[in-house]
């Protein structure tokens, strides 16, 4: 019992890792070891989401809010309300999107504590900092 | 002193542009060519009386409130620059041909381009390199023969003409920025002529700081700058920010064009850069294109902007 639970563990760290920076683009994998998620996360496999999504708008060549603090797990969304497309890179963890037209949005969740900072690869002169903390 | 550089810097302080100074010798005016002079080699040739011109910022694509039909106005520019008295002798495209650097949007300004009869010249903007594999459809198109990113120089008529690109590897927080391939290949590209060479610069961004808190200028353009200090006719044309506005400092002519696709505020006077909504009727006002008239022994080349009103 004890061995499959250490297993079990083993398993989700190695879930955390291989999931880490999974963008909305592709399925992401239910997060299975960790309960309290479980609790909100869809119920269908296939469908499954992050628990939680954090909202960053676009809009006259600003991100609002600029600085965002997240639990790990969080899907961040950028929603582009701007006439004119922008380019969301994160940093650290070189994800990037694609250049999102008016009304178009991106998400990446963020499985690793820590300080990303993002801009516009379109327009560097906009940039922001998510700072995702670990679960409680 | 050394004789051969006091001569030197005297010549060319002395003439422009066509590469060729006269002289009295013997009391016989005669010409000689700067090239020969000043010891370098693959300098252009005699300059010629050409004009060329420079179309901006098309944004094939775009169809938001700021002007719903941003083809019908590209092809409104070509139109004046194909029915102009001084026809131009080819095109200069100084980037964002598209929106959103899709396939079809390039395709469709390929294809006004080419009804207009014109050889046309190109630099990416920002909007034509944000295809899924980074500027690859920009580069299928006009990347032949270009170096990096697509950067490029060539001779036309005794005018050295360097196309540069400053929208890709942007830094957060920066500018734009050509990067220190690109200066290295333009210091290179620049050694072999003559400082009476006639230079004509052209890239998507201002190469001068135009307005730094919406991004308006290329942070790295201050070295490329200092290779051109010694050329006694530069001019730099760029698009980017929608609107003409225009600076000289010494030998180097700075000039933004207008676009064909929607118009910019002016610096510090909207919230933001990007579309702007004009009164009805009035688009035409905003938008326009521009000649470039090189005439020899003018170091300043005349530049005419055209509305599409």
């Amino acid at each position: 019992m004890k061995k499959r639970f250490i297993l079990a563990i083993t398993f989700g760290i190695l879930t955390v890792n291989c999931s880490a920076y999974a963008q909305s683009s592709q399925a992401e994998p239910a997060p299975t070891q960790n309960i309290h998620m479980m609790m909100v996360a869809d119920s269908n496999p296939d469908t499954a989401k992050a628990v939680k999504t954090s909202n960053i708008t676009i809009s006259n060549f600003t991100f609002a809010p600029v600085k965002i603090s997240v639990p790990v797990r969080t899907k961040v969304a950028w929603i582009n309300k701007d006439d004119t497309p922008h380019r969301v890179m994160v940093i650290e963890t070189k994800t990037k999107s694609a250049a999102l037209d008016s009304g178009a949005s991106f998400s990446t969740t963020f499985d690793q504590p820590g300080t990303y900072h993002y801009f516009c690869t379109m327009h560097p002169i906009m940039k922001g900092t998510i700072v995702v903390t670990a679960a409680k | 002193m050394d004789l051969e550089v006091s001569r030197r810097k005297v010549m060319e302080c002395m003439a422009w542009g066509p590469g060729v100074v006269w002289a009295l010798v013997a009391g016989i005016p005669t010409a000689f060519s700067m090239d020969t002079l000043d010891g370098r080699s693959g300098a252009a040739a005699t300059v010629s009386s050409f004009s060329f011109a420079q179309i901006s910022d098309s944004h094939i694509g775009f169809d938001k409130a700021a002007n719903p039909n941003s083809s019908g106005t590209f092809r409104d520019g070509l139109a004046i620059l194909k029915n102009s008295v001084a026809k131009p002798s080819f095109l200069i495209h100084t980037g964002d041909i598209t929106h959103l650097s899709k396939a079809e949007q390039f395709d469709t300004a390929a294809q006004m381009v080419q009804e207009s009869g014109f050889e046309t010249h190109y630099v990416p903007g920002e909007h034509d390199m944000v295809d899924e594999n980074n500027g690859k459809l920009y580069m299928d198109r006009y990347g032949k023969g270009t170096k990096g990113a697509g950067w490029y120089s060539f001779n036309d008529q005794g005018v050295h003409f360097i196309g540069l690109v400053n929208v890709v590897d942007l830094k957060a927080g920066g500018m734009g920025n050509l990067g220190q391939a690109q200066l290295d290949w333009l210091k290179n590209d620049l050694s072999v002529l003559s400082a009476s060479t006639p230079i004509v610069v052209f890239a998507h961004i201002p190469l001068w700081t135009v307005y730094k808190q919406w991004g308006w200028g290329t942070q790295d353009s201050g070295e490329a700058l200092s290779y051109l200090k010694r050329f006694g006719s530069v001019t730099v044309l760029n698009g980017h920010i929608h609107q003409v506005l225009q600076k000289v400092e010494g030998n180097v002519s700075f000039h933004t064009a207008r676009a064909t696709g929607f118009a910019q505020p002016a610096p510090g006077t909207a919230p933001a850069p990007g579309p702007m909504v004009v009164a009805a009727g009035q688009l035409k006002d905003y938008l326009g294109v521009t000649t470039v008239s090189v005439t020899p022994n003018q170091p300043r080349l005349l530049i005419n902007d055209a509305t599409l009103a």
